[in-house]
């Protein structure tokens, strides 16, 4: 019952959320507080609360600045001042069986909970830092990354 | 010869940098148990081989690529709530699901679910949710038609309830599965309650 159960829920949510959201959303943007962007391919945009992310969005908040999100899989992300963030996977597809979350952590600090893509397939969501790689089993993990951001 | 002492000066700054590696990426991984109490398990990797973190607050702290520290340190919550303030502030309320039944082929819910109801909607407004799906299913008597619209009816019905609470209908995804998705696999015909349902995911 309970696979079933799970199996139904993943199916509910790709359903609802492919008939709500725009294109290739992956999350939405629910806390904001000071300086936060997104860069989007050459864009630059404020980030402001229900705003949508999508996956090869990389995260940026200065001093001060933080920002919260929702992901489609009821994962949930946030990230503190000073922030470098780059959502370099991200995939959740049911019907294809597809689960990946890989996020790479240039600086700043991070909490995690993760979501159903963690059960679908427990290997699939990794974190990544300058100096290691750190994969996730059904749990809340922070990272904190010191440095300049520069690779 | 002033300038060539400045520049031995800064090369020595650059050099001492270098070695003690406050320009160096330094990283810290921490587990924490998730919000219900539960611990699960991470682990971290890189070219010295692999850490595992099993216990609550369990850390790791790591200065290069190449080298890894022979054990992990516990943190207290304090130290984890110091360190990870910001973040944890801005840490969305994660999604929550709820299901609510309904009377055999009907969009009548049963008395237990209805009186569910004013805990989800105080949920709702207190959390100021805008993201809501609602999604109807039926169980399997009766045939694929039928259950569509009743299962749509089930969500409309919900929805209707909720935009009469004072939620704007655009805040609102419904949907309608019918019978396509049990949560309990039954043969065709079979009455399950469990099946007759609306999905009602608040994030």
């Amino acid at each position: 019952m309970n696979r079933n159960y799970l199996f139904v829920l993943l199916f509910v949510f790709s359903a609802s959320w492919a008939f709500a959201a725009d294109g290739d959303a992956v999350g939405r943007i629910r806390t904001v507080s000071g300086d936060a962007h997104i860069l989007r391919g050459a864009d630059k945009l404020a980030a402001k609360p229900e705003m949508r992310v999508v996956r090869g969005d990389t995260l940026l908040t200065g001093k001060q600045g933080s920002i919260g999100i929702v992901f489609i899989d009821n994962s949930t992300l946030a990230l503190g001042s000073n922030s470098i963030f780059k959502l370099a996977r991200y995939d959740f597809n049911v019907l294809e069986k597809k689960a990946g979350f890989v996020g790479q952590i240039r600086r700043g600090s991070l909490v995690y909970l993760s979501g159903l893509i963690a059960k679908m397939n427990a290997d699939a969501v990794r974190f990544e830092t300058p100096v290691a790689v750190a994969g996730i089993r059904g749990t809340r993990l922070a990272i904190k990354v010191e440095g300049d951001g520069n690779e | 010869m002033n300038k060539s002492i400045l520049l031995m000066l800064s090369s020595f700054a650059v050099l001492l940098c270098t070695l003690c590696g406050c320009a160096a990426p330094h990283s810290q991984f921490v587990l924490l148990p998730a919000p219900d109490g539960h611990v699960g398990r991470v682990t971290v990797t890189n070219k010295a081989g692999e850490m595992p973190l099993e216990k609550p607050f369990e850390s790791v702290d790591l200065l290069y690529p190449n080298e890894l520290p022979s054990q992990s340190i516990v943190l207290t919550e304090a130290e984890v709530n110091s360190i990870f303030k910001e973040a944890l502030a801005a840490l969305p309320v994660a999604p929550v699901t709820y299901l609510l039944y309904f009377e055999p082929g009907t969009s009548r819910l049963t008395q237990e679910s209805e009186k569910l109801l004013p805990q989800i909607m105080e949920y709702i407004h207190t959390n100021n949710s805008k993201d809501i799906s609602i999604s109807g299913h039926s169980d399997k008597v009766g045939s694929r038609e039928v259950n569509i619209r009743i299962s749509r009816e089930r969500a409309e019905v919900i929805a209707q309830k909720l935009i009469e609470s004072g939620l704007p209908p655009e805040s609102l995804a419904v949907a309608s599965h019918g019978m396509e998705l049990p949560l309990v696999d039954t043969p065709e015909g079979t009455p399950e309650p469990r099946n007759r349902r609306v999905e009602l995911v608040v994030r």
